[in-house]
């Protein structure tokens, strides 16, 4: 148990003297990290076939050619971000339970060791243990699975807002 | 019950549009999205029970959220056996809590969560009133185009009468 302990503490003390990707390759992959959802990217319906399939559909109910494509892309832009919308709930953020269940204070004879071969001060020690405590203290106020989901989904409300907002409009003028 | 809604709403409408379908099918997920919110809020709120069970007192040392909820869930469902009923029951006698002080205690920590899944909840709400106003309209205007179109037949056959009486007074 205490062996586990050590190298995983090892493992993210090695982790924080990390500066991040270096070649072209990671810098690209790294580059979309934070790109989540994808709602904010503007969306290309008119070339896919449940566009035209639906132009065709709404047509039949006597629209004009302009009012279907309105209504057609504001169908598939409020289904891609309802699909977002089930995707972010279905697949929150993982738990950390590692750090959200360690005793930091109980860690600290672990940190002094790690540090020692490079014949750190007990500054340094405390430092790694404040360090620690603040990541768990963030960890710990994500809470549990189901808060991750909903303030991850909460995040999606406005793309909600707009698109049934825009598919609402679209039906209502045309 | 999701599939008899459905039918319901399909069957409120006269003669529904391929339209009509796909914003009735829209209506009915967000209903959904309204129950499974719902059933989110007391997992929250158990979540959060779970948690100060797992921090109250002797437990520090053996901190286990994830033993402690399920244990919990098994205790509140009355499925628990006698050894997990014993147990909790122990956790809370050593937390210095009852069932009913854990649950305050347990939605003042969890607020700010149940807060943005009531804002989840009332989002749908609104789509739902916009579906709502969306379906009328589409309704609303198949019934008018069906009401000129039988105006329109009415004025046609009283013309053709007409046309067929001044044909007949004319002089052969």
């Amino acid at each position: 148990m205490t062996m586990n302990l050590r190298r995983i503490l090892a493992n993210q003390c090695n982790a924080l003297k990390s500066t991040g990707p270096r070649s072209a390759s990671g810098k690209r992959a790294s580059s979309q990290n934070s790109r989540k959802h994808g709602l904010n990217s503007a969306p290309n319906f008119e070339s896919s076939l449940e566009y035209r399939a639906l132009i065709e559909l709404i047509a039949e109910e006597g629209f004009s050619a302009f009012v279907c494509a309105d209504i057609a892309s504001g169908l598939l832009n409020y289904r891609r971000v309802m699909d977002a919308y089930y995707d972010t709930y279905t697949s929150p953020e993982p738990v950390d339970e590692f750090l959200r269940d360690v005793n930091v204070k109980a860690s600290n004879p672990i940190f002094r060791e790690l540090l020692s071969p490079s014949g750190s001060e007990p500054q340094d020690v405390r430092e790694m243990a404040t360090f620690f405590a603040d990541m768990q203290r963030q960890e710990r106020r994500k809470g549990g699975p189901v808060s991750r989901r909903s303030s991850d989904t909460h995040k999606l409300i406005r793309y909600q807002r707009n698109g049934i907002a825009r598919l609402s409009r679209a039906v209502r003028h045309g | 019950m999701s599939s008899k809604v459905w039918e319901v709403h399909l069957s409120e409408l006269d003669n529904p549009s391929p339209l009509a379908v796909a914003l009735v099918s829209q209506l009915n997920e967000s209903l959904w999205w309204i129950r499974r919110h719902t059933v989110d809020k007391e997992l929250l709120l158990h979540e959060a029970m779970a948690r100060i069970l797992s921090k109250g007192g002797i437990y520090t040392k053996t901190y286990d959220n994830s033993k402690v909820s399920e244990a919990l869930e098994n205790y509140l469902d009355g499925s628990a056996g006698k050894d997990e009923a014993e147990w909790i029951r122990d956790i809370l006698t050593e937390s210095k809590v009852t069932l009913s002080d854990l649950r305050v205690r347990a939605f003042k920590d969890a607020a700010r969560h149940i807060k943005m899944v009531d804002d989840l909840i009332h989002r749908q709400h609104q789509t739902i009133r916009h579906l709502q106003r969306s379906i009328d309209s589409i309704d609303y205007k198949s019934r008018l185009i069906k009401r000129m179109d039988l105006e329109l037949a009415a004025l046609e056959s009283k013309q053709s009468v007409k046309g067929a009486l001044t044909l007949d007074d004319e002089p052969s």
